[in-house]
């Protein structure tokens, strides 16, 4: 487990097509996954970050 | 730069659909309802959101139905188990007459609701015209149209009111005005002022994307909890009755009509002489009605408010700038129950004449069904529309929208 | 406008990078164009809001003020020590005014981002006196105060590193990296404290001790304790890495403030991991600078008594920062407690010692260790004082 981890991790850091695809995979699930929880999930919105209170 | 190649692909990638999805956010919700059953009378939380409405007409109208919009309140009600067949929602749904209608307006809708609504929709109004069933209730002593405006407040339909150039700046501060004065927060009154910043607006705009595909899972269920099961059925969405839209339309036969309600109504009313309906009159609603009448139809100084005559003007008003003719449609009430009352025909004549007034001074078209107060089958109780009072609203309708009919001339 | 919440923030960023992006690819410098449009974003950000913006103006003015004149005294040669005191003592007191007021609810001198602003400036004059700044420009200054990006929350950013990467001009291979890192790092902050946080947050009920058993109520307290820590890290880390990621867009590799601080063996090795960027400005400004004092008047009898009474000043100093109230105060000396505590421990046990190398005693260290930052957290948040007061109510 930690071996393919280490892996992943290597191609997602190196300036290879591989990495890249890798970094285009987790931008988009990212974005889809923050416009689907925003707007079609039923939890509303975020609150403001705690630490602009202090 | 391959990871900025792949970064940006992603954000565009994930962006367009959203975009898309947003800038047609209202056809989105038009091809949801497209193959649906269709609304007669839709409940409150459809008639509140324009964008719904808008959708809904666009959906009948594209299933051949010509509708045509009818504004009114409780009057769309109808009754059961007696049966009122001349209701438009037989009437002109389970036969080919070349129109329909579509009833927008629930329960604790009054005049400024109505104007708002008018605003809101005005661009969408099939024809430019509209029938408005006017209650005389609205505007008795005992009402409370603040707290009737409050209970029927759509936020839509008012952002979409302001949004509309055609209605002046003058008649949006006084509907501002009124609605203030009703209760309605200022904050939220006023949240609609044109002077919002530039950020303000970019905030909007991005949740109005945002908001519109979250909300049609609550306007679009069939879930609304209203009155009796009936009215349920009103409400919700109804399959298209076979047959309906095929054919030649015809011209309704309005004595066959007039005859077959007369001949229902007395059947439905057997059990009194007053034109109430069975069901109510049976279970003690009429004696109930009877005991408590002197609480509430009285009234000290005057008999009406000048409030609700001050939001009529105002829907008269929007409608005028608007470009929509309205019909206003004065509705009676049951002589023979409410001249037990201080609202005695003298008093009742004082609202229709003043109501007469507004219109003829604002050249609008009405229809006052005040001859027809102690006409038995007109209402099946103390205000709404029964047996024969629908046939002869529906025809005043049908002239209304579809032009007066040879054969009515003839006669 | 609020920073990383309002979505016209978004906007006006993904516009605000297109420039900083043709200057970075074209090889060059960003800074004048950032000092722009930061003072742009806080425009947007103190709004109509004109109490703050004088506040904020005030503050500035100020901060220039003291800190350029201590350095005229610090390159002349002069070096004159009343000079850096009252410098230091100009730029803290609208910080220290604000905390108080806040404690009877007024609202004196403060701004949103005060505190950061005023942890840089601090930075700044201290520095100055250590002869570690020698020079510095107008513009780096100004800059480096009110970069937008971790203006509202941090990370607290350091002036020469700062100043280092506001003047380079990359290549455009180096800028595409950076650009991809931070469009990637605002996701992922954007995952974080968007929807890891508000889930969690949504699982936070906090409520005093109820009717039910005891392991049933003690299940429900801790529940809330790490449902609440959960939250105030996502919510936090994903802030702190949007601003990192917008940072980079515009060529300034703010550093992090998290780097998973729930796998920390002991509480000190959480406060490497926990709000970074604050607790090395405290070791620096504060804890460094108290136990060298106290060393060198030898206040205490050992190294180790010493650090304790260290630990405790500047975890009570990072309590009061919070805020001066009840809860926030224990908090700090909670942590006071701790850090002391922990190194009396390790350095003194056997048991410890002999164990530390072994799975088991990591394993043993570890679960301790969350244990007893989620009951931190469960002080912060307010559940301890709800409890208590629920207690002693009913």
């Amino acid at each position: 487990m930690k071996r393919i981890r280490d892996k992943i991790l290597e191609v997602f850091f190196s300036d290879t097509w591989l990495g890249a695809i890798l970094w285009f995979a987790a931008a988009a699930a990212m974005l889809a996954l923050v416009v689907w929880f925003l707007v079609y999930s039923g939890f509303g919105e975020p609150a403001m970050p705690v630490y602009e209170n202090f | 730069m391959k990871r900025l190649v792949a970064v940006v692909l992603a954000i565009a990638l994930v962006c367009v659909p959203v975009a898309m999805g947003a800038t047609a956010s209202s056809s989105a919700l038009e091809k949801q309802i497209a193959s649906t059953p269709y609304q007669i009378w839709p409940a409150k939380a459809r008639s509140n959101s324009p964008d719904f409405v808008r959708a809904a007409i666009k959906q009948r109208n594209a299933q051949g139905d010509n509708c045509k919009v009818v504004l009114g309140t409780s009057e769309f009600r109808w009754v059961y188990p007696d049966t009122v067949s001349s209701h438009p929602g037989n009437f002109f749904a389970n036969n080919n007459y070349g129109m329909d209608t579509f009833l927008l307006g629930q329960p604790y809708c009054q005049d400024l609701w109505h104007a708002i609504e008018a605003g809101a929709l005005s661009e969408d109004i099939p024809d430019d015209k509209v029938v408005f069933f006017c209650g005389i209730s609205w505007f008795m002593d005992y009402q409370n149209p603040a707290k009737c405006f409050r209970l029927s407040f759509s936020p839509e339909a008012y952002a979409d009111l302001m949004a509309n150039p055609k209605v002046s700046d003058k008649t949006k501060a006084k509907i501002q005005k009124k609605m203030v004065e009703y209760g309605v927060s200022e904050d939220e009154v006023y949240a609609e002022a044109s002077d919002k910043t530039f950020v303000d607006r970019i905030n909007e705009g991005v949740q109005k994307i945002f908001d519109t595909s979250k909300n049609w899972d609550a306007v679009l269920s069939d879930e609304e909890d209203d009155w009796n099961a009936p009215e349920r059925e009103l409400n919700k969405s109804r399959p298209v009755p076979e047959g309906r839209t095929q054919g030649e339309a015809q011209v309704p036969d309005w004595d066959a009509w007039m005859s077959q309600e007369q001949a229902e109504g007395a059947d439905q009313t057997s059990s009194n002489d007053m034109g109430i309906y069975n069901s109510w009159y049976e279970n003690g609603g009429y004696d109930k009605w009877y005991a408590g009448r002197e609480d509430w139809l009285t009234f000290t100084d005057e008999p009406y408010q000048e409030t609700e005559f001050e939001d009529f003007e105002l829907f008269l008003d929007v409608c005028q700038e608007t470009g929509i003719q309205p019909l206003v449609v004065l509705m009676p009430l049951k002589g023979a129950m409410v001249d037990q009352t201080d609202y005695t025909a003298d008093v009742r004549a004082i609202w229709y004449d003043r109501m007469k007034a507004i219109c003829e001074e604002r050249g609008a078209e009405y229809v006052d069904y005040s001859p027809y107060e102690y006409d038995p089958y007109f209402l099946y109780d103390m205000a709404h529309f029964g047996w024969t009072g629908w046939v002869q609203v529906n025809h005043d309708i049908y002239e209304f929208f579809m032009g007066k009919d040879e054969a009515d001339e003839a006669n | 406008m609020n920073f990383y919440i309002d979505p016209a923030f978004y906007v006006f960023l993904a516009v605000a990078i297109v420039p900083a992006a043709i200057l970075g690819f074209s090889g060059r410098r960003i800074k004048y164009y950032g000092l722009a449009a930061s003072l742009a974003f806080l425009l947007l950000l103190f709004g109509e809001n004109l109490e703050g913006m004088l506040a904020f103006v005030a503050f500035i003015a100020i901060a220039c003020a003291v800190t350029f004149w201590e350095l005229s005294s610090w390159r002349s040669g002069q070096k004159a020590l009343w000079k850096y005191r009252l410098a230091l003592a100009a730029v803290i007191a609208p910080l220290v005014v604000y905390k108080i007021g806040a404690v009877f609810d007024q609202n004196l001198m403060g701004f949103l981002g005060i505190s950061y602003i005023t942890f840089k400036a601090i930075q700044v004059i201290i520095e100055i006196r250590d002869d570690l700044i020698e020079d510095m420009n107008f513009t780096d200054y100004l800059y480096f105060l009110v970069f937008f990006t971790p203006f509202t929350s941090g990370p607290i950013d350091r002036s020469r590193r700062f100043t280092e990467d506001a003047n380079r001009r990359y290549t455009a291979s180096e800028y595409a990296d950076l650009l991809a890192r931070g469009i990637m790092l605002l996701l992922v902050g954007a995952v974080y404290q968007k929807v890891l946080g508000t889930v969690f947050h949504h699982y936070f009920t906090p409520a005093p001790l109820g009717d039910g058993p005891w392991w049933q109520e003690l299940g429900a307290q801790v529940k809330d304790a790490y449902m609440y820590g959960f939250y105030l890290f996502f919510d936090f880390a994903g802030y702190s890495l949007m601003a990192m990621g917008a940072s980079y867009c515009f060529g300034i590799k703010t550093p992090r403030n998290f780097r998973a601080p729930f796998l920390a063996l002991d509480v000190r090795d959480f406060w490497d991991r926990w709000h970074m960027t604050l607790s090395t400005w405290l070791r620096d400004f504060v804890f460094m600078r108290a136990v060298k004092s106290a060393t060198r008047r030898k206040l205490f009898k050992d190294r180790l008594q010493t650090a304790c009474a260290g630990y405790m000043a500047n975890f009570m100093l990072m309590g009061a920062w919070h805020g001066l109230t009840v809860d926030y105060l224990v908090y700090g000396a909670y942590y006071g407690v701790l850090m002391g505590a922990t190194d009396v421990y390790q350095k003194k046990s056997s048991f410890h010692k002999k164990h530390k190398k072994k799975k088991w005693y990591k394993v043993l260290q570890w679960f301790v260790t969350i244990n007893l930052v989620m009951l931190g957290m469960a002080i912060f948040s307010g559940q301890m004082h709800t409890v208590i007061g629920g207690l002693t109510n009913g």
